[in-house]
């Protein structure tokens, strides 16, 4: 973008006043004294591109000076009311499509319109060209179709980053946090590094993404990328997770555990040893296909016999019935002493979380200990560093009385060994409490057992009490029953086996997603961002020799690729330089950001322009060369506002190519 | 009793004292500042009387004591079922808080928040992840813990 022309039109009491300027491409330089009126129209350019929130953080007053809103001082000292005042600007893009943007600070129309007019209406006036009004400063200013800067950021062919905010919300990266490395205002422009980039919007590490946009950096996106695979990654795991617990949940069913399957999704699936699901019969884990092919061949011999009748088999029916009752009894008595195992092992559970809730406890209060530690001389006696705030000896950090020789822990040793005890208490409950998972399995697998041997007890007396010719009601009952138990195994057997093959494709995702990640840069910064950091840093390094740079040895100054801020051996470089080097680094830090996109593929918007450059800070020297540095920019624009003494200006100027615009008194001068 | 032939080792034997671990709310300086909030949360005019403070402290010591004391308040459990335990750890944290001038006496038995007490408790208040379980309990007694209400408990 190119700035071409700025009006500024104020109607007074005391008739029209204006002020024109042009601004050709190249080195521009616009002259006048004190309080004449530059910085008015810097605030003015600002105003008309919906830039106020780069000022300030009303909404509802625009920031600037009485002139345009209040009260006009013409060049004799007169004042005359301001009735109505309008700046146009018309800007170039890089297409060299010129567009007139109006707004009117005071009037009767609002000044939160903005009027685009489609045409270079200012520079070649008396042709009649459309126009259109958008909006600045309400919501949806960037991302509406009516809001001025969405305009603005088409007109530039920005497509705007999505950043998140303090809040983790989205939006578009704000022009007007862009713009403020491209115009630097006077009055708070010159104190640091970074421009006072407006922080209303919260968004977070926004200088470093207004560089990555500005230079079009690459880190930026595989930094999103790699937000996207680590949410992936988190999803894969998740599903794991669930896989794992419905597996669980099926092994539960049929009082069975499940064996090798890995908590956290692995790379390489089927494992060496295949997960297996386990059912319990005499106190031993047999796994569920051999569990169903021992079922399946004992009712096959089952249904190869016919079904014996009472008379057949009453004295082997008594015998079973006998051994049957003699199991039952068995059977009870191991699962009675289960079951107090189970709850002594359920007192041992609650009595590990309470210690563990009680560590914590006291950790917490230790960690109190150490805050109040650090709350500073209104809180901190005394008594806090160990010494009686009475007669000054030292006394114990503790309010139980201890032997003389006996010292006591520091707070962070304390801590430590706290930590330490949960740690080794929370083992503990862990493994405990899967011992007693198992338990209860078993014993659940105890009581259903049971429960079959009781019905089979009263089958078998139901057959001995019955007519001699009738079929015998315990085959018949025991033959349903293992028909019913195999149907159930086999349907969680089948379930299990389509679980398992569902790791399979998690796994490759797994993989997948593992392999993405390792292939994105380690910095996330590309080979291009690379250079790009490195020509700028170079470029600036070339600056500060040129501009007399003092502070600190050049060589082993750079860009850092962190945080994009200047750095020297590392260290951050606007603490440790004096004032007028800061002024010739931050010349250095934006105008090179200005030149790097002469060469390079950049989003800058190709025009930079200073306010008042701070010349007095630095030496006249420096500043004959930043101007010498400037007038290199040839297709680029490096506008000036400067009341620098106008004799030295004219012979720093001398022999470099510039456009200079002095002005002898106002620059708003009454119109003729 | 039989003699221990340590002579194998072939080492001197040497026992060194370590230092012991203590509960946060031993330290002195823990203490001091619960009994600052105490004042400055639990009692009007910044002022209480030492049994009243001991009722306090024992209430904000554990969750069980907690609860214990916001039902004796709510009035769910009456004050003969609750006992309160008299700690000597909280009379040295009493005399520490006058030495170092956060607390002074007031009408004899009384003790009160001097200003320099009562700006560490505002402090310590406004401090984020500190006491911040027992600030809330504070927050849900408020001032009702009353001197009646300590009378019946201990009477």
């Amino acid at each position: 973008m190119r700035i071409r022309f700025l009006r500024i039109d104020i109607q007074t009491d005391k008739g029209p006043f204006s002020c024109d300027l042009e601004f050709p491409n190249g080195l521009v330089v616009i002259w006048a004294d004190n309080s004449m009126g530059k910085s008015t129209c810097v605030r003015s350019i600002l105003i008309a591109l919906g830039m106020e929130a780069m000022l300030t953080t009303s909404r509802s007053e625009l920031p600037l000076p009485p002139a345009l809103t209040d009260m006009l001082e013409t060049q004799d000292g007169e004042e005359c009311s301001v009735l109505e005042s309008n700046v146009y600007l018309e800007i170039e893009n890089n297409n060299g499509k010129r567009n007139v943007v109006h707004r009117t600070i005071r009037g009767a129309r609002d000044s939160n319109l903005i009027s685009v007019i489609d045409g270079p209406a200012l520079s070649e006036p008396g042709q009649s060209y459309s126009s259109s009004d958008y909006f600045v400063n309400l919501s949806g200013a960037a991302s509406r179709e009516a809001g001025f800067h969405r305009f603005l950021s088409k007109f530039l062919g920005y497509e705007l980053p999505v950043v998140q905010t303090y809040e983790g919300n989205e939006y578009p990266l704000y022009l007007q946090c862009i713009f403020p490395y491209a115009i630097v205002e006077q009055i708070r422009g010159w104190s640091s590094i970074n421009p006072p980039v407006p922080t209303q919007f919260r968004i977070r590490d926004v200088h470093k993404r207004v560089i990555e946009f500005l230079l079009n950096l690459d880190a930026h996106k595989i930094a999103a990328r790699r937000q996207e695979l680590i949410d992936d990654r988190r999803r894969v795991e998740s599903e794991w997770k669930t896989v794992c617990m419905r597996v669980d949940d099926l092994a539960e069913a049929v009082s069975g555990v499940v064996q090798g399957i890995p908590e956290r999704p692995v790379i390489t699936w089927p494992p060496q040893n295949p997960p297996m699901m386990m059912l319990p019969r005499n106190e031993q884990w047999i796994p569920i296909a051999d569990f169903i092919a021992d079922e399946e061949a004992e009712l096959e011999t089952l249904v190869g016999q016919e079904i014996p009748r009472v008379q057949e088999i009453a004295s082997a029916a008594e015998q079973e019935l006998a051994n049957t009752e003699r199991e039952l009894r068995v059977k009870h008595a191991i699962l009675s002493r289960r079951l107090g195992e189970i709850d002594t092992e359920e007192y041992e559970i609650n009595s590990l979380k309470h210690r563990i809730a009680t560590l914590e406890e006291d950790i917490q209060r230790n960690k109190d200990v150490q805050t109040l530690q650090q709350l500073g001389s209104q809180v901190q006696s005394s008594v806090g560093s160990g010494s009686c705030p009475i007669c000054h000896q030292q006394i114990q950090d503790s309010l139980v009385p201890l032997d003389d020789d006996q010292s006591v822990m520091s707070v962070a040793d304390n801590i430590k060994f706290l930590a330490e005890q949960r740690r080794t208490y929370q083992g503990v409950l862990n493994n405990t409490q899967q011992v007693q998972e198992l338990r209860q399995r078993r014993a659940v697998a105890g009581r259903e057992e049971l429960n079959t041997l009781r019905q089979r007890i009263r089958s078998l007396r139901t057959t001995l009490i019955s007519d001699g010719r009738v079929p015998s009601a315990a085959a018949i009952q025991s033959r349903l029953e293992l028909e019913q138990r195999l149907h159930h195994h086999t349907e969680a057997f089948e379930r299990f086996s389509s679980y398992i093959s569902g790791f399979d494709h998690l796994s490759d995702q797994w993989k997948e997603v593992q392999a993405q990640l390792r292939a994105l840069p380690k910095d996330d910064t590309s080979q291009e961002d690379k250079n790009k950091l490195s020509t700028w840093s170079r470029i600036c390094r070339q600056q500060l020799e040129q501009f007399g740079f003092r502070s600190l040895t050049i060589e082993q100054i750079s860009i850092s690729s962190d945080t994009y801020r200047p750095e020297h051996e590392g260290f951050d470089l606007q603490t440790s330089i004096s004032a007028s080097d800061l002024i010739r680094t931050i010349w250095a830090y934006l105008y090179g950001l200005l030149e790097v996109s002469r060469t390079l593929e950049t989003n800058h918007p190709g025009f930079i322009i200073f306010d008042e450059p701070r010349q007095q800070s630095a030496k006249d020297v420096s500043f004959k060369e930043l101007l010498t540095r400037a007038s290199n920019a040839t297709s680029d624009q490096v506008i000036f506002f400067t009341s620098e003494n106008f004799d030295r200006l004219t012979s720093a100027l001398d022999g470099i190519s510039h456009t200079l615009r002095p002005y002898d008194g106002r620059v708003i001068t009454p119109h003729e | 009793m039989a003699d221990f032939d340590l002579s194998y080792l072939n080492a001197p034997v040497i026992f060194r004292k370590r230092p012991v671990p203590v509960p946060g709310d031993l330290r002195p300086l823990w203490r001091i500042c619960l009994l600052l909030l105490l004042l400055r949360r639990c009692c009007r005019g910044n002022r209480s009387s030492f049994a009243r403070l001991h009722v306090l402290s024992w209430g904000m010591l554990s969750p069980d004591n907690q609860n214990a004391l916001l039902q004796l308040v709510n009035e769910e459990q009456s004050p003969d079922s609750v006992y309160v335990r008299v700690e000597p750890s909280l009379n040295r944290a009493v005399d520490y808080a006058i030495g170092a001038g956060f607390i002074r006496r007031a009408n004899g038995d009384h003790f009160e928040l001097t200003p320099v007490g009562v700006a560490a408790a505002n402090k310590i208040y406004e401090q984020e992840d500190c006491l911040e379980e027992e600030k809330t309990v504070m927050n849900e007694l408020g001032r009702r813990v009353t001197e009646t209400l300590v009378n019946e408990l201990f009477g």
